[in-house]
Order: structure tokens, then sequence, then C-alpha cells
């Protein structure tokens, strides 16, 4: 729909971001379902950041269909960096495949990798199997 | 604007939130430093949401370490859509000023945030459920401050 006097918003493609299962606790809590997924390791590739997720570092804290991931990543220079990200999984859709949709907040030293914690991203995935995994694509928001 | 695709990924005009602010008080403390920032007044228009701010129901409480370096946005109040449905939102974001690449001599804004939302069920509780994105400007004559919300689809 044409909003000529809306301002823009672009989305630059930024890395990827594949999280291992490292299996899958549930139970009922007071106020809503609780689901804790840690993170085995993983791996990060793209143009704008390379590394790892560090092996048990956290996961997936989440509860009902909000999905809370805390953890550590290591970027290909060594750098440490913490990554709280929040959003929704989506599991009746048309496609009928489930997908994500969410925001990380990332914190970072001061250096090369600071921008990180100064950025808002916007993040786009799905589920996978043998062995699970999530895969999570990430988007500058400019 | 046109609605942005790129694969996978769609934005959606979803609504704007024009924000009449009262003053900004902020102070830095053993922790960190903290604003905070109350809505006196606001109104928010679009094809998906209409209704106004709730004056006082809450604030920015601001992040930051040095506040000339940025802040990371931390919003909470409360929304009314037109029917009278109550909507809270918590927006988290970043604002802060950067060199422009385009015009060494001039600073641009970076002002984005994303906002999560709690609703009652009913007609709005899509809104619990949905990812968006946004983007914030300060707007003179009067002095205020605009915020347009994208749904991420």
């Amino acid at each position: 729909m044409a909003q000529p006097d809306l301002p823009q918003v672009s989305l630059d493609y930024a890395f990827s971001l594949r999280i291992d299962s490292g299996g899958r606790i549930e139970f009922e809590g007071q106020m809503r379902s609780r689901v804790f997924e840690p993170a085995a390791g993983g791996e990060i590739w793209g143009p704008k950041l390379q590394g790892r997720v560090v092996p048990q570092s956290g996961g997936d804290f989440a509860t009902n269909d909000l999905t809370e991931h805390h953890m550590m990543l290591q970027a290909s220079d060594g750098t440490w960096l913490y990554m709280n990200l929040l959003g929704y999984e989506h599991n009746e859709t048309d496609s009928g495949a489930p997908y994500f949709r969410v925001a990380p907040y990332f914190d970072a030293p001061r250096g090369p990798h600071e921008w990180l914690a100064k950025t808002v991203f916007l993040g786009t995935g799905e589920r996978h199997s043998n062995p699970a995994h999530t895969i999570i694509h990430f988007y500058e928001v400019l | 604007m046109a609605d942005l695709q790129i694969p996978g990924i769609e934005l959606e005009y979803a609504f704007s939130v024009e924000i009449f602010f009262a003053e900004r008080t902020d102070f830095v403390g053993p922790r960190r430093g903290k604003g905070y920032v109350p809505p006196a007044s606001g109104t928010i228009s679009g094809p998906l949401l209409s209704g106004k701010v709730v004056p006082y129901s809450g604030a920015d409480y601001a992040i930051f370490k040095d506040v000339s370096e940025g802040i990371k946005v931390n919003t909470h109040y409360m929304m009314q859509a037109d029917d009278g449905t109550w909507i809270y939102i918590n927006n988290r974001g970043f604002l802060h000023r950067d060199p422009d690449p385009e015009n060494p001599a001039q600073t641009k804004l970076y002002f984005r945030f994303t906002p999560f939302f709690e609703v009652p069920f009913g007609p709005y509780e899509w809104m619990a459920r949905t990812l968006f994105i946004g983007t914030g400007e300060r707007l003179a004559n009067p002095d205020r401050s605009r915020f347009t919300y994208y749904r991420v689809k």
C-alpha cells in the first residue's frame, strides 16, 4: 500500500545462525507452559559475522509460543558475544510448516563487533530435524 | 512506501504513534545510566490500529552508559484502541546519532526498535503473537516523536 509520507525501513542481510538442539525439557508452570532447549552448539556464517555458538552456554527459555534465547557466541576472531533473542514461533501456518519471527539483541566488547550491540535486527527461521536444529537468518534494520 | 519484500519476509505498514513526551530525566548510578521520559499524550492511527496512548501510564526507562553515545530504548506504557481495548507495549531498541557517510559534516539518527505487546483475547489478540519493527523520528512544531510500526509477515 502506498504511504508516501512514511519513513522508509529497509533490511540488509547480515548473517545466519544454526543452533543445534541439545534436547528439550518442558513443564506446565504457574502461569504458562515453559520449554527449555539447550544449545548444544552451532555455527554463524554470512557477510557480517562468522563464528560459532558456544556449546552449553544457554538455549531457548520459551514460554507459551514466545521464544527467548540466551546464549554466548564467539566470532571467528575470538570475540565473545552475548545474544538475547525474543520472538514468536508460529505453529498454525498456511503452509503447515512452523516458522520463527524474532528480534535478537547482542552485547559485544568495544571493537569491530560493537555495532551488533547498537543495531536492531530482524530474524526469520525454521526448525530442521535429523539432527534437530534451528536456522535463523538475521537482517539488519537500516 | 511500497511494502518491503525480501525472500520469506514481508513488512506491512501497521500504524503510527505520535507522542508528546514530558520532560526527560536521567541519572547515572552504580549499575548504569537510567532515563525516564513519560508520555504526556499520544495518538495512534493506521490501517491495523487506531486509538490513544494513555497519559503517564508508563515511560521510556532508557538504559545507557554515557548518554552522549546514545541509549538503549526500553519503553513500557499502556495504549487504548478506539473500541476501548487495553494494550500494553514494551518497546526495545536503540537511539543514537552516527556519522553520515553521505554527508561527513552531519550525523544521522538511528532510532529503531521492536515492540512486544500484551493484549486481551479479542480483536487485537493477534498483536500478542506478531513481531513488529519500528522506526522513530523527532518532529518539530510542536515538539513530538513519531513511531512507525511495520508488521513482520
